[in-house]
């Protein structure tokens, strides 16, 4: 289906493990869509199970409540295995078709086996990769059957070797591949705040905006000499800027998603307390507030 | 120098798997570790470590990355081990944590991700070797993690079977009349775990920190019956595990209960009838190409001697490696160990001699059994006590797994509804 076609989903938040796990409440909370990880549901590679089969009843218990929408984390689209092979194709997509998901996002972001090593792994931003990198996109689109969407990198470090900007990597292979992006904001701010000479605003400016589909929100937390895309406190104040400014300039933007999460990537991280609901509410609240006044009567067009 | 990505991140995954060449890189001291070491290192690779180095971030991208792959390696253990996990640890999720750091460590990063069953398998193996060998661990933990590996082993051999493959379960149980004539055979998704302990109390609460282990034998029929659900298991008897292992495709049902009525006193209906449970819930199949199988019947004439698991002694004598507590052998005091030497008299080395000399034997019979026990030649007094019919008894067990993921997976689906609205 052409992304212009697909009804718009609104507001929601990602399903992930915290969310999963925790004792936190939600109640009162609105959403329009959860996005759910794929990783969460996918058996192993190395059995018979597509779908995990605990996790069918899960699925379809979710679907009865609110529409969902495929997230990919260890999907290793981008690294040099056969995209026939990679963990996206055997096991996100049926996962992705079976919560009947309107489109699959992935990452930009290395990956093989090891598919843990992948957050530590951004892509090389370099003319040849952008090659390689949309060739492998544009295969992963004809695989799921459905939009693919990419969603830009928060890193530590560029991998080296890179030698142009983000913002028109991305940009390049987009158009080159035909696939849409999910644009995460705080990722931006995230690497805007620990790279001198990455200007957030300049990011915006530079990729096609009538190609973000969806749009990630999160919280971070510095730790000793770094500011860390964690998931695991308020929007900060510039990213909420950074969403009134793609909200005006974004006309396929079908979806705003929250993100939190606890501690995931190292133990010095913040854990869940029972005041991330409020945290949730908040965000979210302040998410459908700037989002219906910007689309107005076509704010929820998808809705549940 | 311009550097490919696929060489760039060759080199990345080195410094992920290669601890003594990252502490090197980060301690400016790679000349070091060529001279003293002799590692080799490629100028480019050289130019391409340098440029990581000069990467402030990059000590964040490694540490994290360990931390989350022992912490998604320890969830992935959690889930296909549960009670092994929780045995090990106590329910101690920091411990958790600290010895998949370790196998990692061990295994030099190479994770293998969601390549699950590979993972786990070299989980079990690195707790057998390692852990085990380096400091005390709780009563029946080998035991116990043989056990769930195997149940893990049956959801790997899934991999290899294709889709087309699976036959689709029976909508309801055969007639005695179909299963009478019917070849019935094992699928491939199946196994049979046996343990020389009685698991079942572990097994079925999926709590080792509760309940306990007795003495006695384990034997646990798990299989998949689709892609669609998870493995289901049955605790069986005696009689009930051997049944299920005659089912080899070559008899019919009709022989098979003929045969165990014959030689172990079972109730013809009862043998069809487990039959029949078996292929309506998708552990056998009626087999469409008779394939050759040993002899059944291969124990002893009645099984209510109670051996449902015989081996060959380093002596080459038959020795005892499971026992039924209530059979004829374990009343008269012969167990586990135990190697059997005569029968009255008469010298015995293989499970056909034993087979031959109880033919005439009939229930009441007594007999002199002579075994071989620590040292020491015993003669034992042997009454033949009847079959009982609680050897060919099953018991389903809703396996709970009672990893984290599971439990949070189960009250999920039950919480979602009403997920926004909960106090």
């Amino acid at each position: 289906m052409a992304i212009e076609s697909i009804p718009r989903a609104g507001v929601g938040l990602q399903l992930n493990h915290t969310i999963f796990t925790s004792t936190l409440s939600l109640k009162g909370i609105q959403m329009d869509f959860g996005e759910v990880l794929c990783d969460t549901f996918a058996g192993p590679v190395d059995s018979c199970y597509a779908i995990e089969p605990e996790a069918r009843p899960v699925i379809d218990a979710m679907m009865e409540v609110l529409p969902l929408i495929a997230h990919g984390n260890y999907g290793a689209e981008f690294g040099f295995d056969p995209v026939e092979s990679t963990r996206a194709h055997l096991r996100h997509n049926p996962v992705a078709h079976a919560m009947k998901s309107p489109w699959y996002a992935d990452h930009m972001l290395f990956g093989d086996r090891a598919s843990s090593y992948m957050w530590s792994s951004p892509l090389q931003f370099t003319k040849s990769e952008i090659e390689r990198v949309a060739g492998r996109a544009a295969k992963l689109q004809d695989l799921f059957g459905m939009p693919v969407i990419h969603e830009n990198a928060f890193y530590y470090a560029p991998f080296p070797g890179s030698t142009i900007a983000e913002a028109d990597f991305i940009s390049e292979i987009m158009m080159k591949a035909g696939t849409h992006m999910l644009l995460d904001l705080h990722n931006i701010y995230a690497n805007s705040v620990n790279f001198e000479g990455y200007d957030a605003w300049k990011y915006l400016r530079t990729i096609p905006l009538d190609r973000v589909v969806e749009i990630h929100l999160a919280g971070g937390e510095p730790i000793e000499d770094w500011y860390h895309d964690f998931h695991n406190d308020y929007v900060p104040d510039e990213v909420w800027k950074m969403l009134d400014y793609v909200l005006d300039r974004a006309p396929n933007l079908k979806a705003v998603c929250l993100e939190a999460q606890g501690a995931r990537h190292t133990p010095s991280a913040k854990q869940v307390t029972p005041e991330w609901g409020k945290m949730i509410s908040h965000d979210l609240g302040k998410a459908r507030t700037m989002w219906e006044a910007k689309l107005g009567e076509a704010a929820r067009e998808g809705a549940h | 120098m311009d550097f490919g990505s696929e060489e760039a991140y060759a080199v990345w995954t080195r410094l992920i798997q290669d601890e003594s060449l990252y502490a090197a890189m980060m301690s400016d001291s790679l000349d070091e570790l060529v001279k003293t070491q002799g590692y080799r290192i490629t100028e480019r690779e050289r130019e391409l470590l340098a440029k990581f180095r000069a990467e402030r971030g990059v000590r964040w991208m490694m540490e994290n990355l360990r931390f989350r792959s022992a912490m998604q390696t320890a969830e992935t253990v959690s889930h296909r081990l549960p009670r092994t996990v929780r045995l090990l640890t106590k329910g101690d999720d920091d411990w958790l944590q600290d010895i998949t750091f370790e196998y990692l460590a061990f295994f030099h990063w190479k994770v293998l991700g969601f390549n699950t069953i590979a993972e786990v398998e070299r989980f079990g193996g690195y707790v057998t070797s390692r852990v085990m060998k380096r400091r005390f661990t709780p009563a029946y933990l080998k035991e116990l993690l043989a056990f769930e590996m195997e149940i893990v082993r049956v959801y790997g051999r899934t991999a290899s079977i294709p889709e087309a493959a699976w036959r689709p379960l029976p909508s309801q149980a055969p007639s005695a009349a179909q299963v009478a004539e019917s070849r019935p055979c094992r699928t491939p998704q199946v196994s049979v775990v046996h343990s020389e302990v009685d698991l079942s109390e572990w097994i079925r609460s999926a709590d080792p920190l509760k309940g306990k282990v007795v003495p006695g034998h384990t034997a646990a029929l798990v299989w998949i019956p689709s892609p669609l659900v998870k493995h289901q298991m049955q605790l069986l008897s005696p009689g009930a595990r051997l049944l299920f292992d005659a089912c080899l495709g070559r008899s019919t049902g009709a022989e098979l209960a003929k045969h165990f009525a014959e030689e172990y006193g079972a109730q013809p209906a009862r043998v069809l009838e487990l039959i029949g449970e078996w292929m309506v819930k998708g552990a056998l199949i009626e087999s469409i190409v008779s394939s050759p199988a040993p002899a059944i019947g291969l124990m002893s004439k009645h099984l209510s001697l109670g051996i449902p698991l015989l081996t060959t002694s380093a002596r080459g004598n038959l020795q005892i490696q499971a026992i039924d507590h209530q059979g004829s052998l374990a009343k008269s005091g012969i167990g586990v160990a135990d190697e059997l030497l005569k029968l009255d008299g008469v010298q015995l080395r293989s499970a056909a001699a034993w087979q031959d000399a109880l033919v005439n034997k009939e229930v009441g019979d007594r007999c002199v059994m002579t075994i071989h026990r620590v040292g020491a030649q015993l003669d034992i007094d042997v009454e033949l006590l009847p079959a009982r019919q609680e050897l060919f008894e099953t018991t389903d067990v809703d396996d709970p797994s009672g990893s984290p993921w599971s439990e949070a997976m189960k009250s999920l689906g039950e919480r979602v509804p009403k997920l926004f609205t909960e106090a």
